[in-house]
């Protein structure tokens, strides 16, 4: 190829932000936490004692996932000392900026809850607790999309459906994780109807899942040849596999392994996501 | 442990507030660029940046390939040689007419474009920084404060242009400043300065404005092929550059997006898009427990 | 410079780069100014702007050609025969501005009946002495046809039909050269030296000037001196010498390299073009030396040239008694008296030729035992530099003075092609200079302005400037010479030394200088000026005196500094005077910008036209005027004959601008003042891939080659070196790289050296873009990476296709980047006028692939800028935004 052939190929002119592991990581654990606090606390709020007892898990599981989650952001940050900084101004014309702020509240109340989870302490106090916190574990789970597709990168910037997808999958994770909590604390009742929740937002996350495969843009699509493994992994391991399970043998043997899969599928999604910029050529 | 404290609430503070001039920024004609790249090194020399590294891209003359934390002035080189096209045939007469021979001249054409930061109106950057760093400053440029910026690398993923990218050296973003420092001591940016044929012009922004739509006209009469504005004014899904351009073909060919999207158009239709999905999965849960609690 | 000399008398541009403005036309050629010269570029551009036409024709398709409205490619090496085609299409239309030829040029002179042209002789002169390669049988056959009325009196035809007067002479030596014969010399279409024949007729005249811009891409030629002659035939005859927008702009390489020929650093040359006296009878005593004049220098390797005595008696040269004796009083002080010559004896003379060419061949052959190099790199700049390296590499001892330890000074340890260093025996000594910031001084640039600049800021360490370091010298020298009575040591005890200073200097912020023995340079600068033996500065060259009563370093320079305190040279006064700028800086000769700008009158003293005026004669106040200093006598009106018999000044007539010339004419033909040719013929490159279609000479008769095994050349078309190579400079580096190659933000613009190619030559020996390459010549070759690029083309050459090279020059081993040098490729030729080499056109071969040697190293980075988080240096405190926040322990590499 000539110099003026070189000068003439297409190019894709945004840079990758420099986001790798504990980004991915902090995607992971931000919806796990969310979704674990928010289903906690739609069972603590609407469930009977059975149930209730196995939200405080949730609860006392959450808080310590946040810590992990705070540990890898600000890792993440180019300058770590200057976390601080995020709560400097608060734009809700920013994603981030919103994320940040829901995070920090987040963070305490499920801090709180945490305590009062593992010290068996106040029911009405949880109440309130879970009530309060719950649009905030919601914003949380739901942000991070959100914040992806208001860049200009190439995939990201067309993926409409994501903070819907994200926060399904953080409820899809709630709800399996907490499953097999209920499995393995022989809360059968409370494990039948999380798994029959769990079904149905399986199906969900395949609907929205799908949508999202179909729709963004050419980049996109040169993405998905890229990282057939990861999305195969999303698709297969995280939704198809667990939603057989449900579905096929259900049983408190099989929770653990749907949980499993579920948080598994996860993860793959989360660090196809995060490279695709990368892998598209982005500088 | 006092320096900590400082540091800790130095962010808080809050300066007063100065008081607005005139916008300013660039206009950039490409007709006049020669390629010299006495933009970079001006730019280079008066922030005191450190090279990007060494590396021959034979991609005609630019070897700077991009913007960057260390890069704030960027030359473009686009050949555009047809490669076995015949000789065109000799015009019947001599063609001497200047307008004539400068279409004919841009049958083969080396176009030279100088890129920096657009310094938009409506800046994906500035509204994507989440601690507030990125301003848009008396001048109505987009600056960095970089004592306030923390490195989250947002605006980073937010331009469209690909203009911002954090520095190894220190974690923060950093992109060209419209010299900040040098405005506010009523002197001109260095790379307008060192400009040898004033392809970049430096001024107020009405004034760049009126000024490019006259030359635009001119250039179209004197034979130049192509020529357009990008950024003078606002688009259906960007607001206009403070620095914008003259260019001689479409703007991806010089590496700039031909549509550009302001990302935040999108975010409250995404919001409401989460919402939904997310109503959705409780109302799932909710069901389902409230199914279970009655039976 | 002889070129120009020939043609118009100065050896200097003879215009300034802000006029090109004007101009309705201007042609580049043998010059890549956007990219050598991009400041002054801004004025080519401005005459586009303004409608006037841009045309670039050149072997590659650069920056400048970007800009053009016409760009025509040509085979490197055949520009002559392109200008032959311009002269021979403006002659056979009847195209040439008469009024001026007529009364400004020569055209009507008639030659002596002894004058056979090279048309009638397959391409060669009358008086060829084809063993010493010199024009030096059949003396005077170059001659006009004199009458014997008085001296410089010569037969005229004013209706130009003569067949021997100088017009028709230069007709029939054009008359071969049809665009559509040029066309298959050059390479280019026929069409093209028409449209650029015709743009140029079209803007030249009453109403319109075209200018011509010439550079390097001319001069490195062994017939470049006679391409600059055509240029300079094609602008006399359209008329445009000497007016607003006209003119040949000679862009010189160097900031200051115009000073360098004038003060000057030649070996043949005194202060103002004076020539050096040589070892022969002519020149052995001061009366001699002022009777045979200039001209004797040209003479003596020319005695083919005619009409050169006149020069000494006629004209402004005829005042060479006042320029030399006031030079003499100016180096050796009361010394110097009436009854010593004024110190003549003590001046050197010439025995042969010593120039940096054969200076260097002589070395290399063992006979050069020091060497002082200031600002100079010819391990890796000069022409072959494999053999300037084993010149080096013979060499008892070498003192480099300059910035870096470039190729010149670490040649010992660092060559990549050399053998052991222990087998070296050279001991070199490395003495940092300042540079030109670290010191207070004048730059004489290319169009001929002298201007001031301040030191700034003490240089580091032991660094010195060069006037220091020569100074330093010279006091030294003086003093191991004290008390000597050899004859031979007269000349440095007699020498006038006295430069220093009566106090330190103070630098712009306020603070002492640290360096307390520096040189006064404005000391310097007033002995150039000259002044009256112990009384005041002069004011004009006009004041000088043969009588020793004056003293004068650099006659052209007079006026620079015409009273205590004002220093000409500092002046920067932007404002534009009509068409000139005459406070910034100052222009020599007398702060004239334009040269021979009588012309830009017609013979009445009338301007040409309204929108052309420069200068006029003013009946009332009876002197000239106008928007330029007259390169004139101010009070001599334009009707002014000359008596018979008349001399000096007064032998030059009302309505003749070219002074110097003893004529006061331009010259068209120039009997003397080149010696390869009274008219520019087209020759072929010593190395060349085709024949000379015109003649059957192939290559200039005068070029000299130096034979070594080092130095081995092609054989005529040889089949093994098929290519055409090209050396040239890019805007981002300088010369072979001690000014920009130790400096990080330039590397990073070119990090790499590479060739250009085109797309067809890189598929037929399999050359990728980017990919590695190797280039060789006769004398050696190197490996660079590749550009493949359609700015390059083939041309077809007489039916032939001719693939070009580029071959940028501006890497070497020492540096932080390196890579291999342009000059281990090009050869030691001459041209007999200049010494000039010829590394505008070689022959060479390409493949792909590497040579398997081991390569260079580069150095670690010499210039450290400070980095994002350190305060911008040097601003104030309010103009850093950013803030002095504190920082530890952040995320570094």
């Amino acid at each position: 190829m000539s110099a003026a052939e070189a000068s003439a190929a297409p190019r894709i002119v945004t840079k990758a932000p420099p986001w790798h592991t504990s980004v991915a990581i902090d995607l992971l654990c931000s919806s796990l936490a969310a979704g674990l606090f928010a289903v906690a606390a739609i069972i603590y709020l609407l469930g009977d004692d059975t149930d209730r007892a196995v939200s405080r898990v949730g609860f006392a599981l959450a808080f310590p996932v946040m810590i992990v989650d705070l540990v890898c952001l600000v890792i993440d940050l180019g300058d770590p000392l200057r976390f601080m900084n995020m709560t400097r101004v608060f734009k809700p014309g920013s994603p981030m900026s919103v994320g940040v702020w829901s995070i920090v509240v987040f963070s305490f109340i499920s801090f709180v809850c945490f305590a009062i989870s593992i010290l068996p302490l106040g029911g009405r106090a949880l109440s309130f607790l879970a009530l309060g916190g719950l649009p905030f574990a919601l914003v949380v789970g739901n942000y991070k999309g959100v914040l992806f597709s208001t860049t200009a990168q190439p995939g990201w910037s067309s993926m409409r459906w994501l903070g819907a997808l994200l926060s399904i999958s953080a409820g899809a994770m709630g709800v399996a994780v907490l499953l097999a909590i209920a499995a393995l604390a022989d809360a059968d009742h409370t494990a039948a109807f999380l798994r029959e929740a769990l079904v149905w937002i399986l199906v969900l996350y395949a609907i929205v899942f799908v949508a999202l495969e179909r729709e963004g843009d050419r980049w996109t699509r040169g993405a998905r040849r890229a990282f057939p493994a990861g999305m195969w992994l999303t698709l297969l391991v995280g939704i198809i596999v667990p939603l057989a399970i449900a579905l096929l043998a259900p049983g408190p043997d099989t929770d653990c392994t749907a949980a499993l899969c579920v948080i598994g599928g996860s993860v793959a999604f989360r660090h196809v996501l995060i490279k695709i910029p990368h892998r598209l050529g982005a500088n | 442990m006092a320096n900590l404290l400082r540091d800790l609430l130095y962010p808080f503070t809050r300066p007063t507030a100065l008081a607005s001039r005139r916008p300013t920024g660039f206009f950039t004609d490409t007709t006049l660029c020669i390629g010299c790249k006495a933009c970079e090194v001006a730019c280079k020399q008066w922030n005191q940046l450190p090279s990007d590294g060494f590396n021959f891209t034979a991609d005609s003359y630019d070897n700077t390939a991009q913007l960057s934390a260390t890069t704030w002035r960027h030359v473009t080189f686009i050949e555009q040689f047809p490669r076995d096209a015949a000789a065109p045939p000799s015009p019947p007469d001599l063609n001497l007419d200047l307008t004539s021979l400068m279409m004919e001249a841009q049958n083969g054409r080396w176009l030279m474009m100088s890129d920096v930061c657009k310094h938009c109106s409506a800046a994906p950057c500035q509204m994507a920084c989440p601690t507030g760093a990125i301003i848009h400053n008396e001048f109505n440029d987009v600056y960095i404060q970089n004592d306030i910026c923390n490195g989250c690398g947002y605006c980073v993923a937010a331009c469209p242009f690909g203009v911002i990218s954090r520095s190894a050296f220190d974690g923060h973003a950093h992109k060209c400043t419209l010299c900040y420092d040098r405005q506010r001591d009523d002197l001109i940016p260095a790379c307008a300065k060192a400009c040898p044929t004033e392809s970049i012009r430096f001024g107020p922004l009405d004034e760049l404005r009126a000024h490019a739509a006259r030359r635009l006209e001119e250039v179209k009469t004197r034979g130049f092929k192509g020529a357009r504005l990008y950024g003078d004014r606002a688009t259906d899904t960007y607001s206009d550059l403070g620095a914008f351009f003259l260019l001689l073909d479409e703007p991806s060919r010089y590496g700039l997006p031909d549509n550009p999207d302001t990302p935040q158009r999108h975010m409250i239709a995404d919001y409401i898009r989460g919402a939904a999905g997310t109503l959705l999965w409780i109302a799932i849960l909710a069901i389902a427990v409230i199914i279970h609690v009655r039976s | 410079m002889p070129g120009l000399g020939a043609s118009f008398g100065r050896g200097a541009a003879t215009t300034f780069q802000a006029d090109l403005a004007a101009s309705d036309c201007i042609l580049i050629m043998g010059s890549n100014m956007a990219e050598a010269h991009p400041v002054g570029f801004r004025f080519p551009l401005e005459a586009r702007e303004r409608g006037g036409a841009l045309i670039h024709v050149d072997p590659r398709f650069t920056r400048t050609s970007a800009m053009a409205n016409l760009y025509v490619r040509i085979r490197a090496g055949s520009d002559i025969a392109f200008l032959g085609g311009i002269i021979n299409y403006i002659i056979e239309h009847d195209l040439w501005f008469k009024e001026y030829v007529l009364h400004y040029t020569n055209a009507s002179r008639v030659l002596s009946e002894a004058f056979v042209d090279a048309e009638e002789n397959s391409g060669i002169f009358p008086g060829l002495d084809p063993d010493r390669r010199a024009y030096v049988k059949e003396p005077g056959s170059w001659n006009y046809s004199l009458l014997p009325d008085a001296i410089g009196a010569v037969r005229s035809d004013r209706s130009l039909e003569h067949p021997l007067c100088v017009f028709q002479v230069m007709r029939r030596h054009y008359a071969r050269y049809t665009p559509e014969k040029v066309s298959r010399i050059c390479g280019c279409k026929r069409e093209d030296v028409v449209r650029v024949a015709e743009l140029l007729c079209r803007n030249s005249g009453r109403e319109r000037t075209s200018a011509i811009v010439y550079a390097l891409g001319w001069t490195q030629h062994t017939t470049g001196v006679q391409m600059i002659r055509a240029a300079g035939i094609i602008q006399l005859l359209l008329g445009n010498m000497g007016r607003p927008g006209g003119g040949i702009m000679a862009m010189r390489g160097h900031c200051s390299i115009q000073g360098s020929t004038d003060v000057p650093t030649l070996y043949n040359l005194l202060p103002g073009y004076l020539s050096h006296p040589d070892a022969v009878p002519e020149n052995a005593t001061l009366e001699e030396y002022i009777k045979h004049g200039r001209g004797f220098a040209n003479a003596r390797n020319c005695s083919a040239s005619g009409f050169w005595l006149e020069e000494a008696t006629l004209g402004l040269w005829s005042h060479i008694g006042s320029f030399i004796v006031s030079l003499l009083k100016a180096w050796y002080g009361e010394a110097a008296t009436p009854d010593n010559e004024f110190g003549f004896q003590w001046l050197p003379k010439l025995d042969g030729d010593y120039s940096e060419l054969p200076t260097f061949f002589q070395m290399h052959r063992g006979g050069v035992k020091g060497l002082f190099l200031i600002g100079q790199n010819p391990a890796a700049g000069a022409p072959n530099a494999h053999l300037n390296r084993a010149a080096l590499r013979n060499l008892d001892w070498l003192v480099v003075r300059d910035w870096f330890e470039h190729e010149s000074a670490n040649f010992w340890y660092a060559d990549p092609t050399a053998g052991d260093p222990k087998t070296v025996k050279t001991e070199v000594f490395f003495l940092p200079a300042a540079t030109n910031v670290e010191k207070a001084g004048s730059f004489t640039n290319t169009e001929r302005l002298l201007q001031w600049h301040e030191k700034a800021l003490d240089p580091p360490g032991d660094c010195r400037s060069d006037s220091w370091f020569v100074y330093h010298l010279g006091v030294r020298l003086k003093r191991l010479y004290t008390g000597s009575t050899q004859e031979r040591d007269a000349p440095i005890q007699n020498l006038t030394w006295d430069y220093s200073r009566l106090s330190p200097e103070i630098l712009p912020d306020g603070s002492q200088s640290m360096i307390a023995d520096e040189p006064d340079a404005e000391k310097v600068l007033q002995e150039m000026n000259g002044r009256r033996v112990g009384g005041e500065l002069l004011k004009a060259a006009g004041e000088l005196q043969a009588d020793g009563s004056t003293a004068c370093g650099v006659w052209i320079y007079t006026g620079v500094f015409p009273a205590e305190g004002d220093n000409r040279a500092h002046s920067r006064n932007p404002a534009l005077n009509g068409a000139t700028y005459p406070g910034w800086g100052f222009a020599w000769p007398a702060n004239r910008r334009t040269l021979y700008n009588r012309a830009s009158a017609d013979p009445a003293g009338r301007p040409w036209s309204e929108r052309k005026k420069l200068i006029w004669w003013d009946e009332k106040e009876s002197k000239w005027t106008g928007f330029d200093v007259p390169d004139f006598e101010v009070g001599k009106p334009p009707t002014y004959r000359p008596a018979q018999g008349a001399l000096g000044m007064d032998a030059i007539a009302g309505d003749a601008p070219f002074i110097l010339h003893p004529d006061g004419l331009g010259w068209l033909f120039a009997p003397f003042g080149v010696r390869d040719g009274p008219l520019p013929t087209h020759y072929e490159p010593v190395e060349s891939v085709v024949k000379n279609l015109l003649y059957s000479t192939q290559m200039n008769p005068t070029a000299r080659d130096f034979h070594a095994d080092l130095n081995l050349l092609a054989k005529e078309i040889d089949p093994e070196f098929p290519c055409v190579a090209t050396t040239y400079r890019l805007t981002e580096h300088y010369l072979s790289g001690p000014m920009s190659r130790f400096n990080s933000w330039l590397n990073e613009l070119q990090p790499e050296m590479f060739f250009e190619i085109d797309p067809e030559l890189a598929e037929e020996r399999g050359i990728e873009n980017g990919g590695w390459a190797v280039v060789r010549s006769r004398r050696g070759a190197i490996e660079a990476r590749a550009m493949v690029t359609s700015r390059m083309k083939p041309l077809v050459v007489d039916g032939k296709t001719i693939h070009q090279v580029g071959v940028p020059i501006h890497w070497g081993y020492a540096g932080e980047t390196v890579g291999a040098m342009a000059n281990d490729l090009t050869s030691l030729v001459t041209d007999l006028n200049v010494s000039m080499h010829e590394s505008k056109a070689f022959s060479v071969d390409i493949r792909a692939g590497r040579l398997g040697r081991k390569a260079p190293r580069a150095i670690a980075a010499a210039i450290r800028p400070a980095g994002l988080d350190a305060p911008i240096p040097e601003t104030p405190e309010y103009a850093q935004p950013e803030g002095r926040q504190q920082r530890w322990g952040l995320r570094r590499d």
